[in-house]
């Protein structure tokens, strides 16, 4: 297992440079002067011109490139944004927690509600329970994420007064937002469990578990629902690129400090530097998140589990 | 009968088979009349409705809903029933664009990457991986805001983030189709690579791609929705579902039938393609069913 651990690590690092030069090279081709957004309208030729040589941005493409490559991964540094001046590490810093507990907290919800809902709606196929379940999963992928948090908003802040409807603070801070975020990915991936599940139920073997007498429980716990993982778990990887989509968007509906809504301001105001660090540092946690997503199958799929453990014998067969 | 009619005739009762399985989806089918009813309103209704959906009404502004404006107005006075049919030309259309655009250019990379295979497949997917390893709604903000505004820039913005997915599907399913004795008879009497690759292979593979290009509209529509909420990609006055909307948004505590409708109309052509795009699965897959 500690092989296929490190050799997926040494799989993420070129991958992860070679997106931050995708974002660099998108980002490079952005119409509109840094230079003049820094010193305003009222700037002349000479000063916008000596502001552009001071930033570096009157040097080859590629250099730019190698620039920012060292700096974001030798040295860690994300730049300083063009309006205030402020290291964009640090204002990272104080709001990824904030992002990551949204995020996660969304992930523990969907997953952990939309998977049992999903695997339980398939063994009680076509009863009520499972038609009442994927009538909402299918309300829950079809209605609008953002659509739905400006629903909660109006119900339980505004009507109701439950909850505040934006802004950060303690617990009640994250309830709607959170909630609001999950219910998309909890909807697809009870969808999509209940599919693999079913699959897997008219299988020849749990035909044969059944024909030997098993309970129907053991059928389902010790032969049906190990074989059903597999395939839930990969499609809860393309669920997680949802949810964290989606939290770029509910941020801002919940004037929420997270990335996502300093990404977007930072969008709007053109000030660059902030949306590229962003874009980076969420794919970092994206892909340590997605890593982390290939471990658990890794071990859930005795399959991978014991090509590695061959490959090491093999090695030590060698050495002796 | 001559070859050509034989050849139809076969193709014909494959299709009816599916097409018999489909009808019997009541699901599906309450989908697809209910999508093609709502399209058919978007057509008709700004043409009879007696407001204009850009002419600004000082008289009316803000109005809660009523017999003479079902849905209200908004904060300009504009009759909300007649906007949100007409902006559902701009959010089905452009949706549509972008699903047609992430296809077409996913078939092409997806055809040719399964079938040579080797070093241009192995480089293909790489790069693949990369664009994947980005949120595909992060992907499309950067873009977006790469490009600039606009309906043709936000279709390529949209689009992008799905093409990963229609390559890896097609070239699935070419690898699969590329092993057909009909492709060895194909090479035996000296088709060139092209003519096997538009002639035989592609129309043999892209049968997974249906399903997922109609539930590929949905999401389509899901995601322009929230690009123009955010305020990149259509921008207010354009009167799409996600821009009036973003255009709304302070009016949630005082208005919120602003926010209320564009919204139904966006869940509703979504849940009817979902609806449709579950029974077009089944159909084609009838295993998964009972």
């Amino acid at each position: 297992m500690g092989r296929f651990v490190l050799k997926r690590i040494l799989q993420m690092i070129p991958v992860l440079l070679m997106v931050a030069v995708l974002i660099f090279t998108i980002l490079y081709f952005v119409p509109g002067d840094p230079a003049q957004i820094m010193l305003g309208s009222t700037a002349t030729k000479y000063e916008l011109q000596q502001m552009r040589e001071q930033l570096g941005l009157t040097r080859p493409f590629l250099v730019q490139l190698g620039d920012f490559l060292y700096q974001t991964f030798i040295k860690f540094d994300l730049g300083k944004s063009y309006l205030t001046g402020a290291p964009v590490g640090a204002e990272i810093a104080a709001r990824l927690p904030r992002t990551l507990i949204l995020g996660v907290a969304s992930m523990v919800l969907a997953f952990g509600i939309g998977i049992p809902l999903g695997i339980t709606a398939a063994i009680h196929q076509n009863g009520w329970g499972d038609r009442i379940s994927m009538i909402i999963a299918l309300l829950g992928v079809s209605i609008p994420t953002f659509w739905l948090a400006l629903m909660f908003v109006l119900l339980f802040a505004l009507k109701l007064r439950w909850f505040p409807s934006s802004g950060i603070g303690g617990f009640k801070y994250y309830v709607l937002p959170t909630v609001s975020l999950c219910f998309g990915g909890l909807a697809t991936q009870a969808r999509q469990s209940r599919s693999s599940m079913l699959e897997v139920i008219r299988a020849d073997y749990v035909v044969t578990a059944r024909a030997k007498g098993l309970s129907e429980r053991e059928v389902i716990m010790r032969h049906a629902l190990p074989n059903a993982l597999n395939p839930i778990i990969t499609l809860a990887g393309n669920n997680l690129a949802v949810i964290f989509g989606g939290s770029i968007v509910i941020e801002n509906v919940f004037s929420f400090p997270g990335i996502g809504q300093y990404m977007i301001t930072a969008i709007n105001q053109r000030d660059y530097p902030i949306v590229r660090g962003c874009v980076v540092m969420l794919a970092i946690v994206f892909a340590v998140i997605m890593l982390l997503v290939d471990i658990a199958y890794a071990f859930n799929d005795p399959r991978i589990k014991a090509r590695y453990e061959n490959s090491g014998r093999k090695t030590k067969v060698k050495k002796a | 009968m001559t070859e050509k009619k034989m050849k139809r005739g076969f193709k014909e009762s494959r299709f009816a088979v599916f097409w018999n399985r489909l009808k019997r989806n009541r699901n599906a089918m309450i989908g697809l009349y209910v999508f093609l009813l709502l399209v058919m309103l978007i057509i008709i209704v700004p043409i009879v409705s007696p407001y204009d959906y850009a002419k600004y009404d000082i008289m009316s502004i803000s109005q809660k809903p009523s017999l003479k404006h079902p849905f209200g107005t908004d904060d300009l006075g504009r009759d909300l029933l007649t906007r949100c049919f007409y902006g559902g030309r701009y959010s089905l259309s452009i949706s549509l664009a972008a699903v047609l655009f992430s296809t077409s250019v996913g078939t092409v990379i997806g055809a040719i990457t399964g079938f040579f295979g080797g070093k241009i497949d192995a480089v293909i997917m790489r790069m693949l991986d990369v664009i994947q390893a980005i949120p595909s709604t992060l992907l499309t903000i950067i873009i977006s805001a790469a490009l600039g505004v606009g309906i043709d820039k936000t279709i390529i913005a949209i689009s992008v983030g799905s093409i990963p997915g229609t390559v890896r599907l097609l070239r699935g399913s070419v690898m699969r189709t590329r092993e057909e004795q009909y492709l060895e008879a194909a090479e035996a009497i000296g088709c060139s690579t092209t003519r096997r690759i538009w002639k035989y292979v592609v129309p043999n593979s892209w049968s997974p791609l249906i399903v997922s290009s109609t539930m590929g509209v949905a999401r389509t529509i899901l995601q322009l929705a929230a690009l123009s909420y955010i305020g990149l990609g259509v921008q207010p006055p354009t009167p799409e579902w996600g821009a009036m909307l973003s255009g709304a948004r302070g009016y949630l505590r005082d208005y919120p039938h602003m926010l209320i409708f564009p919204g139904l109309f966006i869940a509703i052509s979504v849940l009817c393609l979902n609806m449709f795009g579950d029974g077009l699965r089944d159909a084609l897959d009838p295993k998964l069913k009972d």
